[in-house]
């Protein structure tokens, strides 16, 4: 069952890179900035493991970098990272709430756009603070409205595992 | 076993980090091995994304339609204003033309050419500071080679930089990465026009001495890959700061970059 909801949550976060090609980046009018794989690493570093977070990670952000991406292999580092660093967070103590899932998600974010900013900064490309700075205000709070879609999809297929006994079956 | 966990952890992430060092590197020094991935990848996704952007184009649609409602009023003042002058100017070149084509008959000069194009559309679309680009539905099998230039009816969109056998991605000119030779249409000067992060378009290398005027008309020089005199768009700002031997000129393109659907690739 696990592998099944691995294979499934790979599929989706597919679907998450080409819907993020094809349709979010349409809607970068009005400083709203979406970054729905981010969004979806955490879910499954959340919901399944941060192995799989950060093998996800790497791979799509592998495929993002070579699809449209200037700079190869900079989305994957930080999608992998980002798996990474929340799941330091939630070994640091944080709960499994909603609230601690915006905090994160708001964290990881800053986290991001920071880091790359730096990154291309140190690859000799000049940095716009003042758009830098409208984003570090802007990207999170779409980021954490797109968690409240992301997340129970994700979380929903594991939440039946639990409800069925499939979790422990082997107890039983 | 949590320790067993942790510790395959860090491994992982050890290795992807060494992997994507190596591939950033790869990237940085242009190798082949990497546009041909790209090219690979790009012609993989291309019929899945064809259809998710024909699924999600009418939501496109109606978000840019929201953005055109919100800047309705100054655009159309701008195009009344911009009519009115256009029709003066009609009748004018109509004369021209004419006399052009007689004095070239004369004088035994060929005409100018209409160049070949490839009709196509856009089936993606990629926007951060850092680059500009659209994803188009043709490629090599229909012709495109990188570094053709894109039009559609309004003026130029960009130039090719990757070309894969179905699909092709664009470098738009509003791109931070994007260089252009243009000339000024009124007074022939040539300059190069930049992206940059925050999407403006700049005109550089005017001297500070050469009169430049708002609303002036950009085009394409014939000093480069692509053809000249295709339509860039008009000066909207001109400053000139202190100690900088050249003019400060923003560019503001004719093609809504936003609005992009249907395109032409230019055969040469």
């Amino acid at each position: 069952m696990k592998t099944f909801y691995r294979i499934l949550h790979f599929f989706i976060l597919i679907i998450c890179l080409l819907l993020q090609i094809v349709f979010f980046e349409n809607l970068k009018s009005f400083s709203v900035d979406f970054d729905l794989i981010m969004v979806v690493i955490i879910a499954i570093t959340l919901f399944d493991s941060v192995f799989w977070g950060m093998l996800f990670g790497f791979i799509v952000g592998m495929v993002l970098d070579i699809m449209v991406g200037s700079i190869v292999g900079i989305s994957a580092f930080i999608y992998s990272m980002n798996a990474f660093m929340v799941d330091r967070l939630i070994t640091a103590g944080f709960r499994y709430k909603l609230l601690t899932y915006s905090f994160i998600v708001f964290l990881i974010t800053e986290i991001n756009i920071l880091i790359v900013s730096l990154i291309r900064y140190l690859f000799n490309f000049d940095s716009n603070l003042l758009r830098m700075g409208l984003e570090l205000v802007t990207k999170p709070v779409c980021n954490i409205i797109l968690m409240f879609i992301i997340f129970p999809i994700i979380s929903s297929g594991l939440k039946r595992e639990t409800e069925l006994g499939f979790k422990y079956k082997n107890k039983i | 076993m949590i320790l067993n966990r942790r510790f395959r952890n860090f491994i992982v992430l050890a290795i992807i980090i060494v992997l994507c060092l190596v591939v950033i590197t790869v990237s940085f020094r242009q190798s082949d091995l990497i546009n041909n991935i790209k090219v690979k990848t790009v012609d993989f996704f291309k019929p899945i994304q064809e259809k998710f952007y024909s699924f999600f184009s009418p939501v496109t649609r109606f978000i840019n339609s929201i953005r055109d409602y919100i800047n309705l009023r100054e655009k159309y003042l701008n195009l009344q204003r911009e009519n009115s002058e256009l029709r003066r100017r009609y009748s004018e070149n109509i004369n021209l033309k004419v006399e052009n084509n007689s004095l070239r008959k004369l004088l035994g000069i060929e005409l100018r050419k209409d160049y070949a194009t490839i009709p196509a559309k856009v089936i993606g679309y990629y926007e951060s500071k850092w680059q500009s680009e659209v994803v188009l539905n043709v490629g090599r099998s229909d012709g495109v080679l990188e570094g053709m230039g894109v039009i559609d009816e309004n003026g130029l969109i960009g130039v090719v930089i990757i070309a894969g056998n179905d699909s092709c991605n664009v470098r738009l000119i509003n791109d931070p990465r994007s260089n252009i030779g243009v000339r000024i249409l009124s007074s022939r000067k040539l300059g190069i026009i930049q992206g940059s992060q925050d999407k403006k378009i700049t005109l550089n290398y005017i001297p500070g001495e050469e009169p430049v005027f708002k609303d002036d008309i950009i085009i394409t020089s014939e000093y480069g890959k692509l053809p000249e005199e295709i339509l860039i768009g008009r000066v909207s700002k001109v400053t000139k700061n202190m100690g900088d031997p050249y003019k400060a000129i923003e560019i503001e393109p004719f093609v809504d970059f936003k609005k992009i659907e249907y395109v032409l690739v230019i055969k040469e």
